[in-house]
């Protein structure tokens, strides 16, 4: 596990990475002065020389100061993943698998697995929360979700 | 009087039935959204937004602002009675507000905190009734240099005075900035920072960046902290209100000096975390009985809580006239509001009276009838925190998710969402303020729009921002605020110092 200092460190450091690459995006347009005044490069490069430079400052501060104790009590981690990564999987599947099917397959784990639900109770969590989305999204307030192949199978709209 | 019937005008456009009936639900939705975690009211605001796209915009104001008026006083019980601030607004409120309730004065503690509350959000709303034309008549005189004076006033008042790291703030201001900046450029048209990808032309959705960074980031974080949640049982009767009620005038001076503090630091852009916290402090210093402070001193509850609507409800106004909005659930708004097809501003006054006045009138009521709801609704609400975290937060998540993707039904928002979750975890566990990030991406493009067409009227000289006394004081005065960490630091370095030589 990182500690703190070295978190504060690469954090800085990455927020620096964003400057430059504002800036590297900045110079493909005019920074100058333009026909309408200021180009349209003008204002990016200077916020990202300033970022560039804020994110090295704190960078520079941190790795000077001593160590700052840890980045986060032991395990906190392996929850803070558990929890994550299944909803990344979940946000990711939308778009290709449309919203209802991920959605059933993600409540039906955390359930079981994280909230230790027994069988009824996960599958009434993981079926009727879907059921739910639906009517009030798509019945009641005409909001469109996520459709994938399962829906256009069904004729689901 | 003019004002006067403007404000008539304005009930009667907030008192129809379709309204009430919007407020209610905004508040109970609201409410719901301040006691669940990582669900609060710049997030809850942003996920409603997508949906009010269809609504007339007064109808849809009313409706998030009432949200907003609800979550604020969720956010409060959970601090009372869990020890968990439901906003971080509401954390001064935990310092005193849990004490109580661990000596059974549970139902004391909430009863003075949403009439406080109450009392709070009606002085903002009257100073905003009275001075709302002033300062758009006022504004109407701005030029594109005054108004980047005034955006830039703002940020360097995050940094100078938003309490956090000021390195760290500029860092997340600057994040906001350049997020801003992806996509087409409103002056030439051309492509920024899109590296050739085609989902950036749309730009980056600052309601994607709420929904991550408030959203999930929160969750993550609570994720990360292993403390049970114990609470303290609780049922409002109607006799602890009165008694409540019967209590306030002793806590008269508390009431006006937190709601003084309040006003001032939702009409600047301070922002109500800033404003409970500093009300709590002024209390702490002055109070007769400081010394209870931190056990339990009700006075200690009625000050942030105070504070913390005054300036909920007063941050609306320089949002409305001078497009500058006074915390990030303002900000989220006044996005909401180009969205609709509005412009903040002084015009705005001018040209949709219906709404400004509409949205004024709905603040008297829909605060009065935050306050019924909660008082009514507390244990009903308080029993959804029992619900254990690892039910709750799956849940959470995918209403976040299902809300980022009806934002546009993009399928790149859905890994720009996960990517501001996790750096809002990240931002929370290393202390970065999240609230300057949301509001440079709301005010980049203005931001930007007032400096190129400044330098545009100046033929590229900065001295347009100090070419007449107005715009001169206010840009001095942001860069003063600006240096505030550094002179701070140097004044105090020279306070020993001469003392020794005094010695």
């Amino acid at each position: 596990m990182p500690g703190r200092r070295a978190a504060e460190v690469t954090v800085a450091l990455a927020a620096s990475g964003v400057g430059v690459v504002v800036i590297i995006g900045a110079m493909a347009h005019d920074v100058g002065w333009g026909a309408t005044g200021p180009g349209a490069g003008y204002f990016p490069l200077r916020v990202g020389l300033l970022l560039a430079a804020a994110g090295l400052l704190l960078a520079l501060r941190h790795a000077m100061a001593g160590e700052a104790g840890r980045f986060a009590a032991p395990g906190a981690a392996r929850r803070v993943a558990r929890l994550f990564i299944p909803t990344a999987i979940l946000g990711i599947a939308m778009a290709p698998l449309g919203a209802y099917l991920p959605m059933t397959a993600y409540l039906l784990w955390m359930g079981r697995r994280e909230a230790r639900l027994a069988w009824p109770r996960a599958l009434a969590l993981a079926l009727l929360t879907p059921a739910l989305f639906y009517l009030v999204f798509e019945v009641w307030l005409f909001v469109p979700l996520a459709k994938g192949p399962v829906e256009n199978a069904l004729g689901l709209w | 009087m003019e004002g006067f019937a403007a404000l008539l005008h304005g009930f009667e456009v907030a008192l129809t039935l379709h309204h009430v009936t919007l407020m209610v639900a905004g508040v109970l939705v609201g409410i719901l959204v301040g006691v669940l975690p990582g669900l609060g009211a710049p997030n809850g605001v942003a996920l409603l937004l997508p949906l009010t796209f269809a609504m007339q915009p007064v109808s849809a104001i009313i409706l998030l602002s009432s949200m907003y008026w609800g979550a604020l006083l969720g956010g409060s019980t959970t601090s009372i009675l869990f020890n968990i601030p439901g906003e971080p607004s509401s954390v001064a409120t935990t310092f005193d507000g849990h004490p109580m309730a661990k000596q059974g004065k549970a139902a004391e503690a909430l009863s003075l905190a949403f009439l406080s509350s109450g009392f709070g959000a009606l002085a903002g709303v009257l100073v905003v009734t009275f001075v709302a034309d002033n300062i758009a008549g006022f504004a109407l005189r701005f030029s594109p240099a005054e108004y980047f004076a005034v955006y830039l006033l703002a940020f360097c008042a995050f940094i100078g005075m938003g309490g956090a790291d000021p390195l760290k703030t500029a860092v997340s201001l600057l994040l906001g900035l350049a997020f801003a900046s992806v996509g087409m450029d409103t002056v030439s048209g051309e492509m920024r920072l899109t590296f050739g990808q085609d989902e950036l032309v749309r730009g980056i959705s600052f309601l994607v960046a709420v929904i991550g960074l408030f959203g999930i980031g929160e969750l993550l974080a609570t994720a990360d902290e292993t403390e049970k949640v114990e609470g303290v049982q609780a049922r409002v009767r109607l006799a602890s209100v009165f008694a409540a009620l019967l209590a306030l005038p002793r806590h008269a001076l508390a009431l006006v000096r937190s709601a003084a503090i309040g006003v001032w630091m939702g009409l600047t852009p301070g922002g109500p975390t800033a404003a409970s916290f500093m009300s709590y402090g002024v209390a702490r210093r002055f109070s007769r009985r400081r010394d209870n402070f931190g056990r339990g001193e009700p006075e200690g509850v009625v000050s942030p809580e105070t504070a913390d609507h005054a300036s909920g409800v007063s941050a609306l106004l320089p949002m409305l006239a001078l497009g500058v909005p006074g915390s990030a659930t303002a900000a989220v708004m006044m996005g909401g509001l180009m969205i609709w097809g509005l412009q903040p501003g002084p015009a705005l006054f001018e040209d949709r009276p219906d709404f400004v006045w509409g949205l004024i009138a709905s603040m008297y009521v829909a605060n009065l009838v935050a306050v019924v709801i909660v008082l009514a609704t507390v244990p009903l609400f308080a029993s959804v925190m029992r619900v254990p975290f690892a039910l709750l937060a799956p849940l959470i998540l995918v209403i976040c998710l299902v809300g980022a993707w009806t934002i546009a039904g993009a399928g790149f928002d859905m890994w720009l969402v996960l990517g501001f979750g996790l750096v809002g975890y990240l931002f929370k566990k290393l202390d970065y303020p999240v609230a300057p990030l949301v509001l440079a991406m709301v005010l980049g493009d203005r931001t930007e729009d007032a400096f190129r067409q400044s330098m545009l009227m100046s033929q590229g000289s900065l001295g347009v921002f100090w070419a007449n006394p107005l715009v001169a004081s206010i840009t001095t005065f942001a860069l003063l605020l600006l240096a505030w960490p550094l002179l701070a630091r140097l004044l105090r370095g020279a306070a020993p110092a001469t003392r020794r030589q005094a010695e």
